[in-house]
């Protein structure tokens, strides 16, 4: 035996037999008979409840939930649909998805209340969720969230969405109705609620004449959605707003610790 | 036979006819499977073939090439030539060269024609186009064969060549702008490609014509030794004798894979590049053909450089290598220095090759989207950026000389079944792949991560029983070559290792992957990818080789 390359193989062998037990451990719950994925992690006195994006997986939060565990209870879950949940009945609108979620809470054995969190398409859906059920709601983080501005892009209602619910995004068909639910509904009074408000930088490094062409184009509708914000947290006491200029839409993937610098924030204000 | 065409033909028959069988066996089976398929298929699914009937039509292609290998064994080298004993028969050159010819062409427009149905419904190019350029490929084919028959297992490479060169005159017309311009239109790539048949056809005609006369059959040879001789030439003396075999080596095996990716880059992917240059999503596509080729073309040239000679097909140590004053283990260094020596210029000439491109004509739109996802991602960092951009060259490096080295166990070990054993399962485990769309398999298991489990489990037995077997491969081995092949091991293993590392970061984010799992994984592969109990082995074998 080469005694060096004998001492390195017996390192490596013991790293290669404790590699293979180091395993994620999922929650499965079944809700109205269909199969649904949750990652449950942490111990705190909050629970914190992650509502994804459109289509994402749970992984989606996966630079956030870690850190966010060390202090809090965390779920995050595939939405009926999405990541390797099944799939949920139609019509895929915010009020069904939020009983679904209460519904899967609750199985899970998960008690509320709750310091929601919802990125862009999560955003509506937990407004919808604390409207629906405001006693199990004690704080709420939104993380951009797609805004629910009277007139859907047309975009959203034709070409796009056809795309998308090709490719099996059925919630989009339901986007018009989703958005006037989460228009509808009432934030509980006194909760904390906290809105990041994506804006990206306007120069970005590597950038070529075209796309920095198109991202000035985008600016009028980021600049839109600023201040809808701002008009919709003004009727809202206690509430407030984030705004970054160092991520554009997918905060949670860009700039991890200010989302969970911000949920610390929602669950401090809960205690 | 009363006359010699049908003899000739006849031969060709008597000598292939159950390879023509299993032709038509393939065939028949292959027309039946997709005759079942579009009929059970839902009215809204896809058109094209299934994987298994496109598996069939390429071993039903490739079987016929070999009924068309249209040589004899000559003698002891056993490198196929034009059957020397043909010469005698009452026929002229032109017709001992045109028979084999116009039944392979023959043959394969009629197998294709068979084909034509399952094939042409996932390609953009019309069938007479497709016939000319396999009926052209046939000329090429012969002619390679008959005219470089000195040259062995090149004639491979150069096929090859020739096989990626048509397939891309092939999808020129499908090219943007739509419609092409004249010259890239199907008729007049037609038309060339048919001159150049042609002219392949005369050469070979020519060729055959002079062996037959008994006149000077290496002419081109002597020409290219003439260009050899006026070039520059090596006039100082060796240092040692390590150093003369490194520059045997380097000349004989070192510069065939540079030279290749020249070839790909400069012939195929740049032209390619400068057609499409204004739309920005070829781009991405032919960035990752080019940093891919030397990968790639590193896996049939390591097949040829894992043996003692590189252009012979025999596997005996030659006289004039086994005779060195240097050890086995010294020889086998060499090599591994030659295949990093070869592997860092390939990997050179792909960049600067690439950098030209992208900074005169290339559109580089998709590509700063992804830098810019990039930067976006890893905390705004452009240093992370480039780092990651080094970090996929060196490991595409590393890589490539992988693949030159991690068979030089075998290769030198003059044991024919060694050698072509885990050539023979390679090829029959893409093939079932195919036959059992293993592309649907990162789908299965992201199904449910469970699955990830056994190939986890198969990893680390592998980690395991690799390193030990390394412990003791290397035991005879001398210490100063030990450290060194552990500093090249390290090097390369970190580099594997961290762009597996960043590539798990990022997609762990977008797929739902057991995120513990899936980096043991990520891990475990690392550990395996580098070559080490393999090259422990390889100066013994080449010892017993050596010393028979």
């Amino acid at each position: 035996m080469n005694t060096p390359l004998a001492t390195l193989a017996a390192v490596l062998s013991v790293l290669a037999l404790y590699l293979p037990t180091r395993t994620q451990t999922f929650t499965r719950v079944t809700v109205d008979g269909r199969s649904i994925r949750m990652l449950v992690a942490g111990r705190g006195e909050a629970t914190v409840v992650f509502e994804n994006g459109l289509g994402g997986p749970l992984e989606l939060w996966g630079k956030v939930q870690p850190d966010v565990s060390r202090f809090a209870r965390t779920v995050s879950y595939d939405r009926a649909g999405a990541g390797l949940s099944d799939d949920g009945p139609l019509p895929r609108d915010g009020r069904r998805i939020a009983a679904e979620l209460r519904a899967a809470l609750r199985i899970a054995g998960i008690a509320p209340p709750y310091v929601l969190v919802g990125a862009s398409l999560g955003g509506p859906y937990v407004r919808i969720f604390a409207g629906m059920f405001p006693d199990d709601v004690e704080g709420m983080v939104l993380v951009d969230p797609t805004p629910d501005r009277g007139q859907v892009d047309e975009g959203l209602r034709t070409r796009d969405v056809e795309a998308a619910v090709a490719a099996g995004f059925r919630e989009l068909e339901s986007l018009p109705d989703t958005l006037d639910q989460s228009r509808a509904s009432r934030v509980p009074n006194r909760i904390p609620v906290l809105l990041i408000d994506a804006v990206s930088p306007i120069e970005v490094p590597f950038a070529t004449e075209a796309i920095r062409t198109m991202r000035m184009n985008n600016r009028p509708e980021i600049e839109a959605e600023s201040l809808e914000y701002r008009e919709w947290l003004a009727t809202i006491p206690g509430s407030r707003l984030i705004v970054t200029n160092r991520s554009g839409h997918n905060v949670a993937q860009e700039q991890p610790e200010l989302v969970i610098d911000t949920i610390r924030q929602a669950v401090k204000e809960t205690r | 036979m009363s006359s010699p065409t049908p003899a000739l033909l006849w031969e060709i028959w008597r000598q292939h006819r159950w390879t023509v069988a299993a032709i038509a066996g393939l065939t028949l089976v292959a027309r039946v499977i997709d005759v079942v398929e579009i009929t059970g298929r839902a009215a809204d699914a896809g058109i094209e073939s299934s994987p298994l009937v496109t598996l069939l039509a390429m071993v039903a292609f490739l079987l016929l090439f070999a009924v068309f290998n249209y040589t004899d064994s000559s003698g002891g080298r056993g490198v196929g030539q034009f059957p020397r004993r043909l010469f005698t028969l009452p026929v002229t050159a032109l017709r001992l060269v045109a028979v084999p010819v116009i039944a392979g062409i023959t043959s394969i427009e009629l197998l294709y024609l068979l084909w034509m149905g399952p094939l042409s419904r996932s390609g953009s190019a019309s069938a007479p186009f497709v016939a000319v350029l396999l009926a052209a490929f046939v000329v090429f084919y012969l002619c390679a064969l008959w005219t470089l028959e000195r040259t062995g297992s090149l004639r491979l490479l150069v096929l090859g060549i020739v096989a990626v060169a048509l397939f891309a005159i092939g999808l020129l017309p499908s090219f943007p702008p739509a419609p092409p311009p004249p010259w890239r239109s199907e008729i007049v790539l037609a038309s060339v490609v048919t001159g150049l048949a042609l002219f392949a056809f005369v050469l070979a005609w020519h060729h055959v014509a002079r062996l037959r006369a008994g006149g000077d059959v290496h002419r081109a040879e002597s020409l290219l030794s003439g260009i050899a001789s006026a070039a520059p030439t090596r006039r100082r003396a060796f240092a040692n004798a390590a150093a003369a075999h490194f520059w045997f080596e380097w000349r004989s095996s070192g510069m065939v894979l540079p030279a290749l990716v020249v070839g790909i880059v400069l012939l195929v992917i740049m032209p390619i590049s400068w057609l499409v240059r204004h739309d920005p999503a070829y781009t991405s596509y032919l960035l990752l053909l080019a940093l891919a080729s030397p990968v790639v073309l590193a896996i049939p040239v390591g097949t040829a450089f894992c043996k003692p000679a590189f252009w012979s097909e025999d596997l005996d140590v030659p006289a004039f290598v086994a005779v060195r004053p240097l050890s086995s283990a010294d020889l086998v260094a060499i090599k591994v220095k030659v295949a990093a020596v070869s592997a860092a210029l390939s990997w050179l000439v792909v960049l600067v090759l690439v950098t030209i491109w992208l900074s005169v004509w290339g559109n580089l739109d998709s590509v700063s989207r992804l830098a810019i996802q990039l930067w976006a991602f890893h905390g705004h960092s452009v240093e992370v950026v480039y780092g990651i951009a080094v970090l996929l060259a060196s490991s595409g490096m590393f890589l490539t000389w992988r693949f030159l080295v991690s068979r030089l166990w075998s290769g030198l070990s003059g044991m024919r079944p060694l050698f072509v054993g885990p050539i023979v399962a390679m090829v029959m485990l893409v093939f079932a792949g195919l036959a059992f769309n293993a592309g649907r398999l990162p789908g299965w298991l992201l199904e449910d991560p469970a699955r990830l489990v056994p190939f986890v489990w198969m990893a680390a037995g592998a980690v395991i029983a690799k390193y030990w077997i390394a412990a003791y491969a290397w035991r005879s081995v001398s210490p100063r070559y030990v450290r060194l092949y552990l500093v090249i091991w390290l090097l390369a293993t970190i580099s594997f290792l961290a762009l597996g590392v960043v590539l798990w970061r990022i997609l762990r984010i977008y797929l739902p992957l057991d995120v513990d799992r899936s980096r043991s994984l990520v891990i475990l592969v690392a550990l395996i990818a580098v070559p080490l109990a393999r090259m422990g082995l390889a100066p013994s074998w080449l010892a017993r080789n050596r010393h028979r």
